[in-house]
């Protein structure tokens, strides 16, 4: 099947069937994402942490995590200081704004699987090691004081695995979902320690979460349902909006 | 064709065939790859400027760009000393050594293609379905401001990703190649001549996320590496990349 064919099968998942996919099934598809993923000079500049199905606290720290950071973006829209942003920025006026729990994240709490992107340091390989030892390269990929330098281009990379992965789960009828909600600073990790690329002083830079699992119940059926006056309007910019030729 | 078997034939190009592609073709292989991927709100916060086989001035600044900021990256990062013999670099290795610079033939593919796609940030519009749920929700839609273009980074390349892997596979479907460069300046002020660019019109502010080459590939990175016998550029194992959280 053409990958045309095959990605637009992809939609986004608000439920998820029960039954979880074998550890080797995804331990087989997450092989293959690694094997035809390119990176620059080699270095795959991010790690994937794998959260099983036994791992339900680990699943719901994150989703926490990304319904504070909602709650958070939704404060700052309103024009709140922002250094006031870890407080409930609502507290002393809760009659102005009501926070919904989106079920867009509920696939990050109930899932079979949940993919966590985030950067991390590397080694030098063997080429690598020769070409900035003989030739004064300059690898950022290994120095921690680079990680907020590269996070666009190691976000974009780890993009590249997310993308692959995701048509390979696709061709196996197997769903997967995105959630890009989460905080950005590197400070607001401390409770998830395998995600950090410093351990010393416990920072983590995350780019997405992805869960996997059998789809139930889809956003597009859920706009159908939930909202049927305005479902229908929810749709893509213009591909001349996006696309613009010089 | 399987996903792996597809994209296992990707290869980074350091030299593409004089013959272009036609521009209806890499009109279709866009509006595929615009259909198929998904965005964080249907928003699609970027925008892919295409510069076709007419457009060499435009390439070779892009080229000369890349060139500076991997130059600029190298000598801003190591020690340097003022001797005798002139300037002494201390590089990444420790070596003492005067440093050369030599301009890398993995940008060659940035000049010399059939297109050139530049992925950068743009300010979106509301549409139907987002502007009632800003108006009557509450919802806070970062992607229509120009202010939170910065903090929108990381989350943006990702999606960015997703669209270049996308197309990388429907390229290759057609017998086409890709390569990708991000090795450009991160200072959004650095793009004052390409305003095509600009997500702020008023400041002349850019935000480029990656580059992307496509044409007729005729000599390839891994050519190269056997050719100047450069040895094996491997990536890190898989176990390095994913992490089971247990």
């Amino acid at each position: 099947m053409s990958i045309f064919d095959t990605m637009e099968k992809r939609h986004h998942v608000y439920e998820y069937h029960k039954k979880n996919i074998p550890d080797e099934v995804v331990k087989e598809l997450l092989w293959k994402a690694w094997k035809i993923s390119p990176s620059k000079h080699n270095f795959m500049p991010y790690k994937v942490s794998v959260i099983g199905p036994n791992r339900q606290r680990e699943k719901s720290k994150m989703w926490k995590k990304c319904q504070y950071n909602h709650k958070r973006a939704e404060a700052v829209g309103a024009n709140l200081p922002r250094e006031n942003l870890d407080v409930n920025p609502y507290a002393d006026k809760p009659e102005e704004y009501t926070f919904n729990t989106n079920p867009a994240y509920n696939h990050v709490k109930h899932n079979s699987h949940l993919l966590i992107f985030s950067a991390r340091i590397c080694k030098l390989n063997g080429y690598l090691k020769h070409v900035v030892a003989k030739e004064g390269h300059y690898a950022e990929q290994c120095e921690k004081s680079e990680v907020t330098n590269l996070r666009v281009s190691s976000s974009f990379e780890a993009s590249l695995f997310a993308a692959n992965l995701t048509a390979l789960c696709i061709e196996q009828g197997i769903d997967v979902s995105y959630n890009l909600c989460f905080p950005g600073r590197k400070e607001e990790w401390k409770n998830m320690p395998y995600l950090w690329y410093d351990k010393e002083k416990r920072y983590a830079r995350v780019f997405a979460n992805m869960s996997l699992g059998y789809g139930k119940y889809y956003r597009h059926q859920w706009l159908k349902k939930v909202k049927p006056d305005i479902g229908h309007l929810d749709l893509k910019p213009e591909v001349d909006e996006v696309i613009e030729w010089v | 064709m399987g996903i792996v078997d597809t994209y296992e034939k990707r290869h980074h190009v350091y030299d593409y065939e004089k013959k272009n592609i036609p521009d209806e073709l890499v009109n279709e292989l866009l509006y595929k790859a615009w259909k198929i991927t998904p965005s964080k709100n249907n928003f699609m916060p970027y925008q892919v400027s295409i510069i076709g086989p007419d457009q060499q001035d435009i390439k070779d600044q892009i080229w000369k760009r890349c060139v500076q900021n991997h130059q600029q990256v190298e000598e801003s990062r190591f020690k340097v000393k003022n001797t005798k013999e002139g300037e002494q670099y201390t590089t990444q290795a420790g070596n003492k050594t005067a440093y050369n610079f030599v301009i890398n033939r993995a940008y060659n593919h940035i000049r010399y293609n059939s297109h050139l796609l530049m992925f950068s940030s743009r300010v979106c519009k509301l549409q139907g379905y987002m502007k009632r749920m800003v108006e009557e929700e509450g919802h806070y839609a970062e992607q229509c401001e120009v202010k939170e273009v910065d903090g929108l980074r990381g989350t943006t390349a990702f999606e960015c990703g997703m669209f270049a892997a996308h197309l990388a596979g429907i390229c290759i479907e057609n017998g086409i190649d890709v390569s990708y460069n991000h090795c450009y300046t991160q200072d959004r002020n650095n793009w004052k001549e390409l305003p095509f660019l600009w997500y702020d019109q008023k400041n002349g502010y850019a935000r480029v996320h990656v580059n992307m080459s496509m044409g007729y590939g005729k000599y390839y990175r891994h050519q190269w590496l056997k050719d100047y016998k450069r040895g094996t550029d491997i990536k890190p194992e898989m176990e390095e990349v994913v992490k089971w959280i247990r």
